[in-house]
């Protein structure tokens, strides 16, 4: 398969639950190389989604071709070229974290000589090298969670699979994760990732699906989304006690769009800074004002009313 | 001290009002399981008296004692290391206005009474089938309640310096076990082997067997054993009471702290 | 056919969950040695003390002394009791933890998986009954070589008693449930004449008792331990296999409905 050609396509992708459709009429497609991103706040699908690339769950309708194949029919098949790491780390605790590794090689049919050269190798790729006899009681969230991606590479997979791979991390844990994700798209692994974090989308992914209660919401790369959905830089005005409704008019002429949240007002605008200066030139005096660029998150607020993370 | 030791234990009593349903088999119906199967089925092959008694009537105050214990062992084992590792109920408990002397005693009197409880029934019952002769029989269950507690408090000091929940169930298979196959409940120890009998005649169930063995004879026939034996038993039950306690002390004091 | 779905590739595959047995005993040695040394406890008090009691017991017309009325018996728990462990507990604890949601992304299928636990458990059950057979002979209960027939007699048993508890395990819902394993275990241990012969009951209670899969068992290994073959004997291991299809049957349908969604 060249590159750009569709490794994942959905179309119409449904999943119901009783009466209830979590997943409605879902399309994307995700290229050979890319690092994709499915964007959305919590129930919004995507690990559902996520299941249903693996072959955990069945769709209810629509069509979902993953390597060319059906997942349904030939899942074993796909599998043996996937990595999935899910949500919720579903490590063998009974097992050291070299010993997990080994046993998960084997289910792909790996001989012991080359499970255990294989589990040594992406122990360093993880850097838990030192950690290789320990059982996973002893070890971080931080840690857990690289050697669920290490455990999802142990097929040398072409296409991986992670479900929120940051959240409950600390900041140091999960840019090493980013590290370790770039590094896997250089090494010509095409990444597939679900997130409500929007940094994450924005900086790793090369095209984003952002998704809100199982429907698509936008679609393209983060600079056509922005471009598309957003302005380039925002005004947030702070009023601690209030903001004075009167106000509105004279701001709403100050700015292509604006926004107001609780006791933030925002304000989307070509050029912060000249907007600060014309708030201020109008007599208005906020508690605070901010000035930075749009984001995915102010995307997201432009087309659904809502804000990713609650 | 008696009160705070009260509190405790009605501490744990509503506890297991909730959750009694689930002791109900081992607590009530296995020990009369064990009388009618094993009291009918060896009792039609076992012809002759077993110590001057019927095998029935041998064998049911032996399972009054091996209720008691195996109650004492089944509250000292997991749900113990539950409280103390898995849950943070006992640290809990510590921070209240409680010294960890009126703690374990509270616990220990919740446990004696459980085996009351069963011993009570057992006992009814019992008596209505007419294994036991007399409606004195009753008396047992302070006997039974004895036995729970020397039981106990040893197990309690095992079970603190548990790290890990493999061993529990180790300890019921090579130790409750035996215990209760070996300590004359079914049959008398004199058949045993001499090598074991010194380490048979130290459990605290075989001094609470032959208690209550030597009890029921005394109301029924008022044959059996002299009460200056019983006496001998009574206090070897009370010593493994103490010991247990005063190591149980030591354990927490050492091994909770952390 | 592609190299995952050849024979051996699922052979490997499942065999994965008895080198993750073999991998966590090993370093859980004393709970195996307290497994392996229940029956014999319960032999030897049997034997030595209650035989001592009852003397000599007459089954199927023929006399013998109790410890070797009650030698199958025994086996028989131990083979019951080595495979009951890993298909209840064991295997509930990981369904909980979601570790087979891991294992089942990547080429295992579900039947896979339910055939190397089975295979674990069966190797767990046989390790029991050997040892116990061991025993056995060394306490002089084994008359003669007949008795290493019972071994296949007891894999039967295990397999059996395997494929229903597995069955049972997936309709569990909380750790309490498993009380419940270890009463039924008891009781029926205690009236299914393997400690007291079928005469001791009444009429009525001898027909419900020869229906229940322990009395099966322990009459099969009656009559593999002296070489006793008959029509009989065919019909406890028809019913061991009857049993066994219907557990796992059942058994892949809940894995599916759990597992697959």
């Amino acid at each position: 398969m060249g590159t750009g050609d569709a490794l994942i396509s959905a179309q119409g992708l449904m999943k119901r639950y009783g009466d209830s459709k979590v997943v409605d009429d879902i399309h994307f497609e995700v290229r050979t190389g890319e690092v994709f991103s499915l964007l959305g706040p919590n129930g919004a699908g995507k690990s559902t989604t996520m299941r249903m690339l693996s072959g955990t769950s069945t769709p209810s309708g629509g069509s979902l071709r993953i390597l060319g194949m059906n997942p349904v029919k030939d899942g074993p098949a796909i599998r043996a070229r996937l990595g999935v790491v899910p949500q919720k780390d579903n490590l063998d605790r009974e097992l050291t974290v070299l010993e997990n590794l080994t046993t998960y090689a084997r289910l792909f049919g790996l001989s012991r000589k080359a499970a255990r050269e294989r589990s040594v190798e992406l122990l360093e790729f993880v850097q838990l090298t030192d950690r290789a006899k320990d059982l996973i009681d002893s070890l971080s969230g931080g840690m857990t969670r690289r050697l669920t991606i290490a455990r999802a590479l142990v097929n040398k997979p072409d296409v991986i699979l992670l479900d929120e791979p940051t959240t409950g991390l600390d900041p140091q844990a999960r840019h090493l994760l980013w590290d370790r994700l770039r590094e896997l798209k250089r090494n010509g692994v095409t990444v597939v990732l679900t997130t409500h974090y929007m940094d994450e989308a924005e900086q790793l992914s090369d095209r984003i699906t952002i998704v809100d209660r199982g429907r698509i919401v936008a679609s393209g790369t983060p600079a056509q989304l922005l471009r598309a959905h957003g302005t380039p830089e925002v005004v947030e005005l702070r009023h601690d006690d209030g903001c004075d409704p009167s106000h509105l008019p004279a701001l709403r002429s100050l700015a292509e769009r604006v926004e107001v949240l609780g006791s933030r007002v925002l304000l989307y605008v070509k050029s912060a800074e000249e907007t600060v200066a014309a708030v201020h030139r109008a007599g208005l005096r906020p508690s605070g004002t901010l000035e930075r660029r749009c984001t995915l998150e102010d995307v997201f607020l432009r087309l659904t009313g809502r804000s990713l993370v609650e | 001290m008696l009160n705070g030791t009260l509190r405790v234990a009605r501490f744990h009593l509503t506890l297991y009002r909730r959750t009694w349903r689930a002791t109900t088999f081992t607590s009530f119906l296995m020990p009369l399981l064990y009388l009618g199967v094993v009291g009918i089925g060896a009792g039609s092959y076992v012809e002759n008296d077993v110590e001057g008694f019927s095998y029935v009537q041998f064998l049911a105050p032996g399972l009054l004692a091996v209720v008691a214990f195996q109650t004492a062992a089944e509250e000292a084992g997991f749900p113990l290391y539950a409280a103390i590792r898995l849950t943070d109920r006992y640290q809990r408990m510590l921070t209240a206005p409680l010294s960890l002397g009126q703690v374990l005693a509270g616990h220990l009197f919740f446990i004696t009474i459980r085996a009351a409880v069963s011993a009570a029934v057992f006992c009814a019952v019992a008596a209505l089938l007419g294994v036991f002769d007399s409606w004195l029989c009753l008396l047992l269950v302070p006997v039974a309640m004895v036995v729970a507690l020397a039981a106990a408090a040893p197990l309690f000091a095992f079970t603190a310096r548990l790290t890990s929940s493999a061993n529990l169930m180790t300890v019921s298979r090579l130790v409750v076990l035996p215990l209760s196959m070996f300590s004359g409940v079914f049959f008398p120890v004199e058949d045993l082997p001499a090598a074991v009998q010194p380490l048979i005649r130290i459990s605290p169930l075989w001094h609470g067997v032959e208690l209550c063995r030597g009890l029921s004879g005394a109301f029924t026939a008022g044959s059996g054993t002299a009460p200056s034996f019983l006496a001998g038993h009574l206090g070897v039950l009370l010593l493994w009471a103490a010991v247990g306690f005063a190591l149980t002390l030591l354990v927490f004091r050492r091994h909770l702290s952390d | 056919m592609p190299t995952f779905a050849t024979a051996g590739a699922k052979l490997h595959r499942s065999g994965t969950f008895v080198l993750r047995g073999l991998l966590l005993n090993r370093r859980a040695w004393p709970n195996f040695l307290s497994t392996l040394l229940e029956p014999v406890i319960l032999l030897l008090a049997l034997g030595m003390g209650m035989g001592r009691l009852i003397g000599e017991v007459t089954v199927h017309g023929q006399i013998m002394s109790y410890e070797q009325f009650v030698a199958p018996a025994m086996l028989a728990t131990a083979a019951v009791s080595g495979v009951v462990n890993e298909t209840t507990y064991s295997f509930y604890a990981k369904l909980t933890q979601r570790l087979y949601e891991g294992y089942l992304a990547t080429p295992l299928t579900i039947g896979e998986l339910a055939a190397g636990e089975t295979a674990w458990a069966l190797l767990c059950g046989g390790v029991y009954s050997s040892a116990f057979l061991v025993s056995m002979a060394a306490l002089g209960l084994a008359p003669s070589w007949w008795v290493l027939l019972a071994l296949p007699g007891a894999a039967l048993i295990s397999l059996a008693f395997a494929a229903v508890s597995m069955a049972a395990t997936t309709f569990m819902r909380r750790w309490e449930d498993f009380e419940q394993v270890s009463i039924w275990m008891l009781v029926m241990t205690m009236c299914s004449g393997t400690v007291f012969p079928l005469e001791t009951y009444p009429g009525w209670g001898q027909a419900i008792v020869r229906l229940t899969p322990l009395y099966q068992g322990v009459e099969l290994l009656r009559d593999l331990s002296v070489g006793r073959l008959t029509s009989g004997t065919a019909g406890h291991v028809c019913y061991l296999l009857a049993m066994s299809v219907a557990g796992f049957v059942l058994a892949r349908r809940r894995l599916n409905r759990l597992l697959a969604n």
